[in-house]
């Protein structure tokens, strides 16, 4: 079973081994990369649901090689029902580019609070050896739009067809994707940010949201790095607030935007309020019934880890 | 008053470095070291973070910030600060504060422009570490393979240094693997388990780091085979990769290999290769390091993965697996058996594997206590026994049917 990757400039052809065919699609006013890691990371997931070798008709970083690699076999070790393991052929395996260590960044922004948490916090330096933010990029395409605040630095729009293309994982998310249009933008970097969508107390809840795995949606030239994940939102937004225009722009998260419960529920009730946010009374009624929503929903993923997964764990 | 740091100073020799802790509180202080004695000469790399990242959870045990005497990176620090700031959200009770470490001075780390990026592995001569040997020494998983240019056997972790005259007869063991692997055995040893092993098994990636930063002058990594599988259950409770990875640092980065495959998954993977599973050496418990007892918890969990591939009678153990090394072990409650659920029973039940001694392990893992009526039963014996007299106590004991009772 073998899929094929065509890279054109910013433009990337899958023909999967079941015979379908996907293009990804991310425009941007730059050049293209001259290794193609980050359009297999985008297409990684599409990849992985098929299983086989994947023939890259470009080239790749070594790093990129082993670490998506290694990307497919974590997936399918979480979930073998879904995901498989891959082999990566490249038609050239560039050796020997170590991303330079200048340590400045692009932040990917989503319009939510994790990510304008983790903008801030570089820029303020509230972490030991904050990144210097050169960039700040964000990905249109994702539902919903959002109007960008004037920043600091400059930023950068990648407009993606992945959604329309079916490209967006249900498991996985955006990640990907939005790995991608990190890599393909750059902006001179060699670190890419964006912010982790669970807090680390939620892995101690089972079922887990997802599994835990180091930054491996990176090549050797350029890294994709996960921020954050210790922050409890009230603590996110009083950091956000320093930056007014920044805060005002943040749409109000939904469940969905914390893959843990009580984070969203502590999200929502810090951002009740908030121009755009849901309001105290139309929250409570709505927090009622996502709390079912979520409760039946991780009931019925307990099952099916249970009798899918063959884990008849004792706790 | 807030609490004094810890002064880090870094003393390099040529065939050991230390490094000195000045001012730690309890019974570790106020002044003690870590040391590394290493084969040959070898330069020590340019910044600290490696060395320095294997003791920052003991440090914030104990609650105290570091000052580093020596020059760090400004991505080891960015790991380091990650470490710590998840750590203890994971575990504030254990790791009381997030720390600060605080180098006298920050320096660029870039590796060489001609740095052919090799790779050093850490080996131990167990499955996990012949695993991600063969692996990647021998092109296993194709274009994504480390070249590997090295081993290194380490004393003073799970062999302890006080059983020198036995890491002989591991080496001897392990060396048939590197030859047939055209690998140099590298031996070092560690007493850094006396502080940074406090905080063992979270610490024991960044400690492996520290022993194999050793060579990174000239390997850009080192690769240390992962803990738990991505897809175990729980989190955090020992080394996952995803923090292991954190004790990297712009100079050298630490790669855990592995974390997708169950040991049944290796054993699979190195069946076609009898010169890896031949010398396996699994056993913690055993009198002799060298060898395999057999009989402990982890040998018999390797033989059911073993048989759970296919192989019976693997040359590794002197014999097979009989129902009454599985009858032998303890199993007094779910919280005791959750690696046997996860490392066997799971992978046995996956591949179907039936036979007498998974009939029997099927059995008592069926019967093993709930974690909860254990407690209640030891909580109910303990009033007991605070209640009731110890002239009584005894009576009932001596009454009791099997009772041994003292020689007059």
């Amino acid at each position: 079973m073998t899929s094929v990757l065509t890279v054109h400039g910013s433009r990337s052809v899958l023909e999967r081994a079941d015979g379908r065919v996907s293009t990804l699609e991310l425009e941007h006013d730059g050049d293209a990369p001259d290794v193609v890691d980050g359009m297999v990371a985008g297409m990684l997931p599409a990849v992985m649901r098929v299983g086989g070798t994947l023939q890259v008709r470009g080239a790749m970083t070594r790093g990129a090689v082993r670490n998506l690699t290694e990307y497919a076999e974590a997936w399918a070790s979480w979930d073998p029902d879904r995901f498989h393991r891959i082999r990566i052929e490249a038609a050239t395996v560039v050796d020997g580019r170590r991303a330079a260590s200048d340590h400045t960044a692009i932040v990917a922004w989503s319009g939510g609070l994790r990510s304008a948490h983790t903008l801030v916090r570089h820029l303020d330096g509230l972490v030991p050896a904050p990144f210097t933010v050169r960039a700040v990029l964000h990905v249109a395409g994702f539902a919903p739009d959002v109007t960008l605040p004037a920043f600091d630095v400059p930023s950068i729009v990648v407009r993606t067809n992945a959604v329309a293309a079916g490209l967006v994982d249900p498991e996985i998310g955006v990640l990907p994707i939005v790995a991608a249009a990190l890599h393909a933008v750059g902006a001179g970097c060699t670190v890419g940010l964006h912010a982790r969508r669970w807090l680390f107390t939620a892995q101690q809840r089972y079922p887990r949201p997802e599994p835990v795995l180091p930054d491996l949606l990176c090549g050797d030239g350029f890294v994709v790095r996960a921020d954050g994940g210790t922050t409890s939102p009230p603590r996110m937004l009083a950091d956000v607030r320093r930056h007014p225009a920044l805060a005002a722009a943040i749409v109000a998260p939904t469940r969905g935007a914390f893959r843990d419960p009580i984070a969203a529920a502590d999200a929502e009730a810090t951002l009740a309020d908030w121009p755009g946010g849901p309001g105290r009374r139309r929250l409570s009624t709505r927090v009622a019934l996502d709390r079912a929503v979520t409760d039946a929903r991780d009931t019925l993923r307990w099952l099916g880890s249970a009798t899918h997964l063959r884990r008849p764990w004792p706790r | 008053m807030s609490t004094p740091p810890i002064h880090v100073w870094f003393d390099d020799g040529p065939t050991e470095r230390r490094l000195v802790f000045e001012g730690a509180l309890g019974p570790d202080g106020p002044r003690a070291e870590t040391w590394w004695r290493l084969p040959e000469a070898l330069p020590a790399p340019p910044v600290l973070d490696s060395f320095v990242c294997g003791h920052v959870q003991w440090a914030a045990m104990l609650g105290q910030d570091l000052v580093v005497h020596g020059p760090m990176s400004r991505g080891g620090l960015q790991n380091i600060g990650q470490l710590i700031a998840i750590r203890h959200a994971l575990s504030p009770e254990r790791y009381r504060r997030v720390i600060d470490v605080v180098p006298d001075r920050i320096v660029p780390a870039p590796r060489p422009a001609d740095d052919p990026g090799v790779a050093i592995a850490a080996f131990s001569g167990g499955l996990d570490s012949t695993f991600t040997a063969v692996r990647h020494a021998r092109r296993l998983i194709g274009d994504a393979a480390y070249r590997v240019v090295g081993l290194v056997i380490v004393l003073g972790f799970d062999i302890p240094l006080t059983r020198a005259d036995r890491f002989d007869d591991v080496r001897r063991r392990a060396e048939p693997l590197a030859r047939w692997l055209d690998l140099p055995l590298y031996p070092v040893s560690t007493n850094a388990m006396h502080l940074g092993g406090r905080a063992w098994p979270q610490s024991a990636l960044p400690l492996f780091g520290s022993v194999l930063a050793n060579f990174s002058q000239q390997c850009a990594v080192g690769l240390a085979s992962a803990a738990a599988p991505y897809g175990t259950p729980r989190f955090g409770i020992s080394h996952p990769t995803m923090l292991d990875a954190l004790a990297s640092n712009e100079f050298f980065t630490l790669v855990s290999d592995g974390g997708a495959f169950g040991r049944t998954d290796k054993i699979e993977a190195l069946a076609a290769f009898p010169e890896a599973l031949d010398g396996l050496r699994v056993c913690w418990q055993g009198s002799d390091p060298a060898s395999n007892c057999g009989r402990c918890e982890k040998c018999v969990m390797t033989r059911f993965n073993f048989l759970a591939a296919g192989m019976a009678d693997p040359r590794c153990f002197d014999g097979p697996l009989e129902p009454s090394h599985v009858a032998a072990l303890s199993m007094p409650s779910l919280e005791r058996v959750r690696d046997l659920f996860r490392t066997c029973w799971n992978e046995l039940e996956a591949r179907g594997t039936s036979g007498p001694a998974v009939e029997l392990l099927r059995r008592r893992l069926a019967r093993v206590p709930p974690d909860r009526l254990l407690a209640h039963l030891r909580r109910v014996g303990g009033v007991a026994r605070r209640l009731v007299p110890a002239r009584v106590r005894h009576a009932i004991h001596h009454r009791l049917p099997g009772t041994l009772r003292p020689e007059a």
